[in-house]
């Protein structure tokens, strides 16, 4: 049962303890509040335990101890209730009452009861709380004399409270599951107490400052707006708060004071009809606080106040565990009666915080809390509130502190402007980099959610000022902050340049640029906040800070000799040093931490380390360097030269980073941190470690999911100061040589990123790559200008089309701008043209076609100056006509598709063809020349089969399947039966496939309303499906429907029905099958189109006898495929001609050949276009044993390759380094990989092409999205073998079962017995693809992927070690 | 108070008797922050107990007079 003890006034020196009218004893509260206090600041008794006895024997002692509720906390039974509304009663620190088994507050839920208060109506169960926060830490304080006089500011040591609203924010936010809770921070002034407006929502409010009790009057310390403290009473604040207010909690001193018993806070709102208030009885440490509140509103909302306080208590023992005077500071007045609101409600999301105006001033990188600077930063707010100016400038040297200075200004204002307040920085990340007025109006644009259209071209100038100027106007007051401005004034010349070098022309327009945009801000009245170090912008209303251009000066010695102390860890450093060595640097914080940490970390004396300043002081200015840079410089210098000899070097060759964000990968790269497989990075990270312990590099902390390795509590990107940074890259420059091989390194690295990111039309959409891409833009820029000219303008012109695809154009046009001078520098007129036609790409998308146009037409001016460029010439024009259909201008489309189709004819270019004619046929289609167009899609269908571009296969059967649907809907009862045949015949194909529903094809075959003949074959074709048909009976069915057939429909059923014998394994019916049709395709036709088609089928035919070990039976159909492709000159003739020699070889009984045969057969004869077949077979075998992973093959491969490399040079410019690479990837032996860099670095484009392609294929990779237009990348197709095709093609047909899989795995709203249904599906889909396939058939790769596939989704562990690499990958990215 | 003068307090947790200079309390010490208006004149630091003999958890809040 809880226990009241009603407390009663019986005289001016007597009180009672009651229980209900039983009394327990009487005490005299004058002698309790007496007792020895802890120190004067916080008087909490000196002896808790010796006090609290007393305090208990006060309550009744032996006869409390009989009382006391037999439940313990947290039950709600367990509550100690002191009631009274006697001021000096309620001001004894009852919460220090100890009873037998310790302080009562420990173990009860222990708090003060207030009768007679009113009581608020319960709130609508439908509404959440609103915790309203307030947090106010002014800067200065007035102090006055008796008189109340101003004598001055005292400045305020700063308190922990945006940290402390900053973690109940994110806790509360992120509490499982959701709270019904909306968190809402409030500027911290009273003005906004009082107008707090919530609707409907009920009230709990948070004050977290400071509280003082003057002339016997509680106070709360709020804000002026400008870091002025200003002090106001509060006794009468229940009057602004009550009926929507249920809970307030001061979390400030003396709040509940009991050291002047009138002026307790937390029972005059009470007693004003405030419900519950938590305050304190003394002052409070500012470190227990927030840990108690955020223990507190924890547990609030769940368990109520009561049980809140009582885990809060604990909280507080559990951090002081041996100053019980901390554990009974906070204390809980209860109005009588008053039940805590039971809420029900539930929210299925975390409510939206209302964490005050937008306020993002990520771009600064600054800390968390400056030391010092109370009057700059009270200054800086009054220009902007009371002064009501609206552009200011921050004006001081490098290192002393401008940007954390306007950091903490801008923490300071987030409530002055509820616009919001948006910062960016204009700082250089290295020597080389160059100012982007593009990227700077982006930055602004994504800050303030203004980016639209016009950001697609980074040359709309005009368009994206007008964007951000029409969102301001938009807001309300909003500041923006630009730091390191003396960037741009640098180049405009109004600022003489610090470091070296004269800024480039070009650069000029770009700071231009910028001075213009933030003129414009002006004028527009935005409010501006910039950094510089000697300048001021230049603009009309702008002030300076310090007054009359005088630059920021040093901390006071006071906050030097802090921030020493704070940085100089174990080595003990004596405060007269420290002001010395705070006085040699002139304050500057930047020196002070730089010489702390070399403190720190060195031996030397005092005198000897003051001489080292002292010295390099003189240095400076021996050396010209300005006064006032002197310190920050001198003392970056001596940390940097404090390094040993090799860490120096590494932390120079940072100085090439052109990334802000400085990652271990980096690091690893430009030290060379690598072997054949993996970057170093963990040693790396720890270099970089010890580069941020000497505070020569910053850790990047802000966003504290993402930045921090909370396992090593390490940061996981850092950034270089810019003094620093500028320091460094002078000592790199002065080390020259040193740097060439980090930029090399460095080089390759972002040319390799960029080479794997980018596909066929463009950079890979895989999201992970995508992400990383967009992280590492910034190397692209700083890293491929280092790279050997023939390798840059490519990887430029990759970069480029990475960058458009990654929505950031104003890197494109930069890496455009590297791949345009590039180009012209190696006269390579082919990149020139791929330039024009990314850009005409892009134009396309930005919707601006005329620009498309003329972009292409470029191209093609270009490409047309060239030999041998028709394959490009047909790519250009397929995109051009793109644009025309766009349009509408089909008629011209179809023009320049026609004059597409011709080049890729004349060049036997079959896939580009093939895209041709589906894009012909699209556009046909739209123009109702259906049978043209299914004509065309057809063909190109048969051509793409042809090359095995599985991908292009898929898309043009899904357009396929989309016409004829169309065309039976229209006209269902137009087809042929020999058409309806055909049709039928595909779609059964694909649902055996997987490609369709079994059943739904089933189910449509049977509802067809047919006539006999068509019947049997209907039912033939749903045996099939069944799993009971034979390919015997199809073609006897079919035999009759096709009597009246054209040939080409006849050829086009055989074919079906022997891909249905193929998928059925029925090898028998398929080589049955495969003869009808070859026999029927005779007599289409000898056009050329036919003629191919007559030979892919002998091909397919052959291929199927080899399959049974019947070569004899294959040598003459190969023979017959050569001689058509003679006829047809086909591109595959040379590969047929090999196909039909092994044929012969293997039905003579010829053991297979092996590769160094081969290669010695070569080196007899030294025949130029044999060679690139030989390189080609050399490709399949690297990939087969690379893959196999066995590692006496890979030896033996890798010697034969040594027999070709002995001939120097071989015919083909670049192979022996290509041969070269092909044995280090075989040899894969430690160590090798500095030197497989080096031969890449070298290789030309094509080579370092096919390399690529290989590493995706061996890792399992897709490389899909390399094969198209592109010539070189049809070449890497081309190369694989028929095996290889295959398997690709089954990979195909399984892959969507695993995408499934993966997808139902992981989603919750799939249950267990879909589960168990999907796997069943993935049984039968493996018993299919198993049966009749032989040992080596891509199927049972397939099926024994498959059933792991369905142990997977059953809860099960596959064994996927016994699995192929590709479906081994397949497995574990399924099980994600 | 100058930077010899000591400071003498029995830890309450082991009863050990610390004694520091102010320079050391100074430089080893963390400032402790009340949430009221502070002193113009002095600052206070948290001292952890001295003990050698083994890591006591024990703190002490001893008050220094700033320079001027």
């Amino acid at each position: 049962m809880p226990l009241i003890l009603t407390l009663r006034r019986d005289a001016p020196d007597r009180a009672t303890a009651l229980v209900g009218d039983s009394v327990l004893h009487s005490f005299d509260p004058l002698a309790l509040r007496s007792f020895e206090p802890a120190s004067k600041e916080q008087p909490v008794p000196k002896e808790p335990v010796a006090y609290g006895k007393r305090l208990f024997a006060a309550l009744g002692g032996e006869e409390l101890k009989r009382l006391l509720p037999k439940k313990l906390a947290p039950n709600l039974d367990s509550l100690i209730a002191l009631e009274s509304s006697d001021l000096e009663l309620m001001a004894i620190p009852w919460e220090y009452v100890y009873g037998p088994a310790g302080f009562l507050i420990l173990d009860y839920l222990f708090i003060r009861s207030v009768p007679d208060a009113p009581l608020p109506d319960d709130p609508r169960p439908d509404q959440p709380w609103r915790l309203v926060a307030l947090g106010s830490d002014p800067v200065l304080a007035e102090v006055r004399d008796p008189n109340d006089k101003l004598l001055g500011f005292a400045p305020m040591l700063p308190l922990r409270v945006v940290a402390e609203l900053d973690d109940l924010s994110k806790s509360l936010t992120a509490y499982q599951p959701p709270l019904p809770l909306r968190w809402q921070r409030l500027a911290p002034t009273q003005n906004a107490l009082i107008n707090l407006n919530t609707g409907d929502e009920p009230i709990i409010l948070h004050y977290t400052g400071h509280g003082d009790v003057i002339a016997g009057e509680p106070y709360l310390c709020f804000d002026d707006g400008t870091g002025m403290m200003e002090p106001e009473p509060v006794r009468d604040l229940a009057a602004e708060l009550r009926e929507r207010t249920y809970l307030a909690f001061f979390n400030a001193c003396r709040t509940a004071d009991v050291t002047e018993p009138g002026a307790n806070l937390a029972l005059a709102l009470v007693q004003g009809g405030i419900p519950v208030v938590v305050g304190t009885q003394f002052t409070a440490q500012d470190n227990a606080a927030a840990p108690f509140a955020w223990t507190f509103y924890q547990h609030l909302v769940s368990n109520g106040p009561l049980i809140a306080l009582w885990r809060a208590r604990r909280q507080l023992k559990t951090l002081y565990p041996h100053d019980p005077g901390q554990w009974g500071i906070h204390t809980l007045y209860l109005a009588a009666g008053y039940q805590w609101p039971q809420r029900q409600m539930r929210v299925e999301q975390p409510l939206q915080p209302l964490d005050g105006p937008p306020f993002n001033i990520l771009a600064l990188q600054a800390p968390a809390v400056v030391l010092g600077r109370h009057h700059e930063l009270h200054d800086l707010a009054t220009l902007f509130v009371h002064d009501h100016k609206q552009i200011v400038t921050i004006l001081g040297p490098g290192g002393m502190g401008k940007t954390a200075l306007a950091s903490a200004v801008a923490q300071r204002l987030r409530f002055h402007f509820p616009g919001g307040v948006f910062a960016v920085s204009l700082v250089l990340p290295e020597a080389n980099a160059s100012l982007s007025a593009a990227a700077i109006r982006r930055q602004i644009a994504e800050l303030l959610g203004a980016l639209d259209a016009s950001f697609e071209d980074p040359t709309a100038a005009h368009a994206q000022e007008e964007a951000i100027l029409r969102v301001l106007q938009g807001r309300q007051r909003s500041l923006l902050i630009f730091d390191n401005y003396e960037t741009v004034l640098w180049l405009l010349g109004k600022e003489p340049i610090e470091g070296e070098g004269a800024p480039k022309p070009a650069q000029w327009s770009e700071a231009d640029a910028v001075q213009r945009l933030v003129t414009r801000l002006a004028k527009a009245q935005t409010h501006l906040l910039f950094t510089s170090r000697q300048a001021p912008v230049g603009l009309a209303n702008e002030v300076t800070y310090p007054p009359r251009k005088q630059q920021l000066g040093g901390l006071e010695r006071e906050s030097s000799n802090e921030l020493f102390k704070q940085n100089v860890g174990e080595r003990s450093a004596n405060e007269t040093f420290r002001d010395a060595v705070a006085e040699k640097v002139g304050d500057s914080p930047l020196a002070i931490i730089l010489a702390a940490k070399r403190w720190s970390t060195g031996h030397l004396a005092e005198a000897d380390f003051l001489q080292h300043i002292v010295d390099e002081l003189i240095l400076a200015e021996q050396q010209g360097v300005p006064e006032n840079q002197r310190s920050a410089l001198a003392n970056v210098r001596l940390s940097i030269n404090d390094l040993t000899a090799d860490r120096r070097q590494d932390f120079l060759a940072l100085s090439i980073v052109g990334n802000p964000m400085i990652q271990p990968m980096h690091g690893a790269v430009v030290w060379g941190l690598e072997d054949e497989q993996q970057w170093f990075t963990e040693q790396a990270h720890e270099r970089l470690q010890e580069f941020c312990d000497r505070s020569l590099l910053q850790p990047i902390l802000r966003d504290v999911q993402l930045m921090v390795d909370e396992q090593q509590n390490r940061a996981l990107a850092y950034s270089l100061q810019p003094v620093i940074a500028q320091v460094a890259g002078h000592l790199a420059k002065a080390d020259g040589p040193l740097l060439e091989e980090p930029q090399a390194r460095y080089a390759r690295w972002a040319e390799m990123k960029v080479n794997r990111a980018f596909g066929k039309g463009g950079m890979s959409f895989k999201p992970e790559i995508a992400r990383e891409m967009q992280v590492m833009l910034p190397d692209l820029q700083a890293a491929l200008p280092h790279l050997p000219l023939e390798q840059r303008g490519w990887a430029a012109w990759r970069a480029a089309d990475a960058a458009y695809n990654l929505g950031r154009p104003d890197v494109a046009d930069r890496m455009l701008q590297l791949g345009e001078d590039t180009a012209r520098e190696a006269e390579d007129r082919i990149l020139e043209g791929r330039l024009k036609v990314v850009q005409g790409k892009q134009a396309v998308l930005r919707g601006n076609l005329d620009d498309a146009i003329q972009h292409y037409q470029t191209a093609l001016t270009i490409i047309d100056g060239l030999d041998d460029q028709l394959g490009e010439r047909a790519v250009i024009m397929s995109q051009m006509a793109g644009v025309l259909v766009t349009r509408g201008d089909l008629t011209g489309a179809m023009e320049l598709y026609q004059q597409s189709l011709a080049s890729h004819e004349s060049i036997g270019n079959v896939q580009g063809k093939a895209a041709t004619l589906a894009n012909m046929a699209i556009l046909q289609w739209r123009q109702g020349a259906h049978e043209v167009a299914l004509s065309n899609i057809r063909a190109s269908l048969r051509l793409l089969e042809r090359v095995g571009a599985v991908r292009e296969v898929e898309q043009v059967r899904r357009i396929l399947a989309k016409m004829e649907g169309a065309v039976q809907v229209d006209t269902p009862d137009g087809l042929s039966p020999g058409q309806l045949a055909g049709a039928l015949v595909a779609a059964t194909t694909r649902a055996l496939r997987g490609q369709l529903s079994r059943d739904k094809v089933r189910e449509d075959l049977v509802g067809l309303q047919v006539d006999e003949v068509l019947t049997a074959y209907i039912n033939g074709l749903v045996d099939v499906l069944d799993g009971k048909g034979t390919v015997g009976a199809l073609l006897s069915a079919v035999e009759q429907i096709l009597q009246s057939a054209m040939p080409a429909e006849r050829a086009s059923v055989y074919r079906g029905i022997s891909n249905v014998a193929d998928e059925i394994g029925d090898v028998e019916g398929e080589i049955k099958a495969r003869q009808q049709a070859i026999a029927v395709q005779r007599q289409v036709g000898e056009d050329r189109e036919n003629l191919v088609e007559l030979s892919v089928m002998l091909f397919n035919l052959a291929t199927t006898y080899a399959g049974q070990g019947q070569h004899a039976m294959a040598v003459p159909l190969l023979e017959e495929v050569v001689a058509l492709d003679e006829r047809n000159q086909h591109p595959d003739l040379e590969s047929d001609r090999q196909a039909l020699e092994t044929a012969r070889q293997r039905a003579g009984g010829a053991p297979k050949q092996t590769l160094r045969d081969v290669i010695e057969k070569w080196k007899h004869d030294q025949d130029k276009d044999e060679l690139a077949k030989l390189i080609n077979a050399i490709c399949n075998v690297v990939i087969d044993v690379v893959r196999d992973g066995d590692t006496v093959l890979r030896s033996q491969v890798a010697e034969d390759l040594s027999a070709l490399r002995m001939v120097r040079p071989l015919p083909l410019p670049g192979a022996n380094d290509f041969l070269h690479a092909l044995q280090l990837m075989l040899r894969d032996q430690p160590g090798m990989a500095e030197r497989a860099a080096q031969v890449r670095a070298v290789l030309p484009e094509g080579f370092a092409r096919v390399l690529v392609t290989m590493e995706r294929m061996i890792a399992g990779e897709s490389t899909e999205d390399e094969a198209e237009e592109e010539p070189e990348e049809e070449e890497a197709l081309a190369n694989l073998s028929p095996e290889q095709r295959r398997e690709m093609q089954v990979l195909a047909q399984v892959f969507p079962a695993f995408e499934q899989a993966a997808q139902s795995l992981h989603d919750p709203k799939i249950t267990f017995v879909q589960r168990m249904e999907a796997a069943k599906q993935v049984d039968g889909m493996a018993t299919k693809a198993a049966e009749g396939e032989e040992l080596g058939s891509p199927w049972l790769d397939a099926a024994a992927g498959l059933r792991g596939l369905a142990t997977l989704l059953r809860g099960g562990t596959p064994d996927i070690a016994a699995l192929g690499p590709v479906y081994r990958k397949l497995l574990e990215d399924v099980k994600g | 108070m100058s930077d010899a003068t000591t400071v003498t307090y029995t830890c309450g947790a082991c009863g050990w008797v610390n004694t520091w200079t102010r320079d050391e309390i100074v430089q080893r010490g963390d400032v402790v922050v009340y949430k009221a208006v502070p002193s113009a004149k002095e600052d206070r630091y948290s001292l952890k107990c001295r003990n050698p003999k083994f890591n006591c958890p024990g703190h002490e809040i001893v008050a220094v007079e700033r320079k001027v």
